[in-house]
């Protein structure tokens, strides 16, 4: 065993915001072991505090730059619920494109420009053009144009949605445009054949790891849950009371975050693709099962790494679901239907959606002129930390006798293997004429 | 018709990192003066989605805080190829990536425009704040004139 290791990874890179890794071994004993969250708290829940419930789904919409469809949805489905209005089925379908939409767009770009590198032994996405993997780069950055346009035609831009309103959609996308849609999704699927097969390639890279937890996501009768289903624990089954989460999203404070945790039946859990495909698996469309046969990813798997795998799994199940949504909307005809009238009303809404991280619930109570009197929001990255610090604490002290590098290297794929998305950040250039 | 996009790229939350948005807007607002082909898109802070964006035109214009260690609202006009980036990224993520890295994924990838130029803007303060600083802001008009000046004549060679 390593007599003394330091490390400390501030901050953890290839995932959006800002973490830390601090392990501290000294004469073999772990004295710190801890995943970091140092961010400032953002406020949203007070800044929609008085505002009316027109106004509730932009103002979420930018609580992310990557789940804004997502948080879109949750936003728009508490406040519906809170005014009771009820959807067309046209817009239902239309919300279950943009749902495919999102998740493709932020697992490919997790898979291929964030975990790829680490698989493929390089530090970034740019060192990868000019090998022999330039022709899968290529491939993975016209999937995620194509997830790209999928939500610009859907949600009127592709991020932070304009055309997803209480009540229905501001715009509708024609047909044309949708069996445009429908052949690139067709085309989509051979290529993301050809990029799981590479993944395949190297999957062994990644740490044989597992630890027994629980898993929490939606899940439905009717479909692979994303847009609908209820509350759903790998331990304890279903819990249809939606607006009783709380019994099941146990959040709390630890002094080494600034984010919260949460805990469940254990003493964390996680939610995410890996929970979703360990909850509903059976749902998946055949192409995507294919794809997870492949693998060898089976119900239930406790190896944290796999969410990677599962993402892709999932990517081609989105493709697929959206291609039968399309052909269902072609055949029964798009109607140019305007948004539900919606009165003002006093009442308590909660929406909850599957986002690419995991299981998100928004909780609206608007007063009788359609303000909103208080919000909650549950985020998915909130609910993996406790479980990644639990990975953490069981997985060190089987590669304590790793050098530093590969200790610190290990653990940085975990972290990044839940895809956290922790904020937002700055940019410019700094240049030097040559 | 080339078509030609004018891309603003930066965070006005980050105080000057926002003056490639500023001049955008400012641009927006005299379309007129601008030839029919020319779009203007908010790059925002960037990142992966602007290898999307670049495969789309044929001749780009990045409008960006660069430092260059020149004056406080110095402007250059550049290509790609003239520097060599000295950014530490902080946070490789999606959200900060270089874009002069961007831009060679996208050369890589045979998809980049064939006319690319940065109009680099020196910034004086890039610390958290909405207002662009003083001395900044009293030159965004002409360098709003300059840019819209190089854009004609890019436009005009073609």
């Amino acid at each position: 065993m390593n007599n003394n290791v330091d490390i400390n990874v501030e901050h953890v890179t290839r995932v959006e915001g800002h973490g830390n890794i601090i392990l501290n071994v000294k004469k073999g004993k772990i004295e710190q072991l801890q995943w970091q969250v140092s961010e400032a708290p953002r406020f949203f829940e007070a800044m929609l505090r008085g505002r009316h419930y027109d106004e509730l789904r932009s103002i979420t919409s930018r609580i992310c730059g990557i789940c804004s469809i997502g948080h879109s949805l949750a936003s728009l489905k508490a406040t519906e619920d809170a005014l009771g209005i009820n959807i067309s089925m046209q817009t239902a379908v239309l919300r279950r494109l943009a749902i495919n939409a999102e998740n493709m767009q932020s697992h490919i770009l997790h898979v291929g420009y964030l975990a790829a590198p680490d698989l493929l032994g390089v530090g970034s996405v740019f060192p990868l053009v000019g090998t022999k993997h330039t022709d899968t780069l290529l491939k993975i950055v016209k999937l995620h144009r194509l997830a790209n346009e999928m939500s610009d035609l859907i949600c009127g831009r592709t991020v932070h949605p304009i055309r997803l309103v209480v009540g229905g959609f501001s715009a509708i996308p024609t047909k044309r445009q949708l069996l445009d849609l429908k052949k690139k999704l067709e085309d989509a699927v051979k290529i993301t054949k050809e990029v799981a097969g590479v993944v395949n390639s190297v999957v062994g890279n990644f740490p044989d790891f597992h630890r027994e937890t629980e898993y929490i996501g939606l899940s439905s009768d009717k479909e692979y849950a994303l847009y609908d289903g209820d509350i759903t624990s790998s331990d304890t089954g279903k819990h249809p009371d939606y607006k009783d989460y709380k019994s099941v999203m146990d959040e709390y404070v630890v002094p080494q975050s600034t984010a919260k945790h949460a805990k469940h039946n254990r003493d964390s859990y996680m939610v995410g693709a890996l929970a979703r495909f360990n909850l509903n698996s059976k749902q998946l469309h055949p192409i995507a099962q294919e794809v997870a046969n492949m693998f060898g990813l089976k119900p239930i798997n406790y190896n944290p790494f796999m969410n990677n795998v599962a993402q892709l799994v999932e990517f081609v199940h989105n493709i697929e679901d959206s291609i039968r949504w399309i052909d269902h909307l072609v055949s029964s005809g798009i109607k140019d239907e305007k948004p539900v009238n919606t009165i003002a009303k006093a009442g308590r809404g909660v929406g909850i959606v599957e986002v690419p991280r995991g299981i998100l619930v928004h909780d609206y109570t608007l007063d009788k002129n359609g303000k909103c009197a208080k919000a909650n929001c549950i985020i998915p990255t909130n609910q993996n930390h406790a479980n990644i610090q639990k990975d953490m604490e069981e997985f060190v002290p089987q590669i304590i006798d790793k050098p530093e590098k590969e200790i610190e290297l290990s653990l940085e794929m975990l972290v990044r293997a839940y895809d956290p998305c922790i904020s937002c950040s700055t940019h410019y250039l700094d240049v030097k004429f040559i | 018709m080339k078509k030609v996009g004018v891309i603003g790229i930066g965070n006005p939350l980050r105080r000057d990192d926002g003056i490639g948005i500023v001049l955008l807007e400012k641009l927006v607002e005299r379309r007129n003066e601008l030839p029919e082909n020319v779009d203007f898109v908010n790059g925002g802070t960037g990142g992966m989605n602007l290898l999307h964006i670049l495969a789309r035109y044929d001749v780009v214009v990045v409008i960006d805080a660069v430092n260059f260690d020149g004056e406080v609202g110095e402007s250059k006009l550049f290509k790609s190829e003239d520097v060599n980036s000295q950014k530490i990224p902080i946070n490789i993520s999606t959200h900060e990536s270089d874009i002069l890295k961007v831009i060679q994924l996208s050369k890589k990838l045979k998809e980049c425009p064939s006319k690319l130029f940065i109009f680099g803007i020196q910034p004086e303060d890039t610390s958290f704040g909405q207002t662009i600083s003083t001395n900044l802001e009293t030159v965004v008009e002409s360098l709003m004139f300059c840019l819209e000046n190089k854009i004609k004549k890019i436009c005009s060679v073609g």
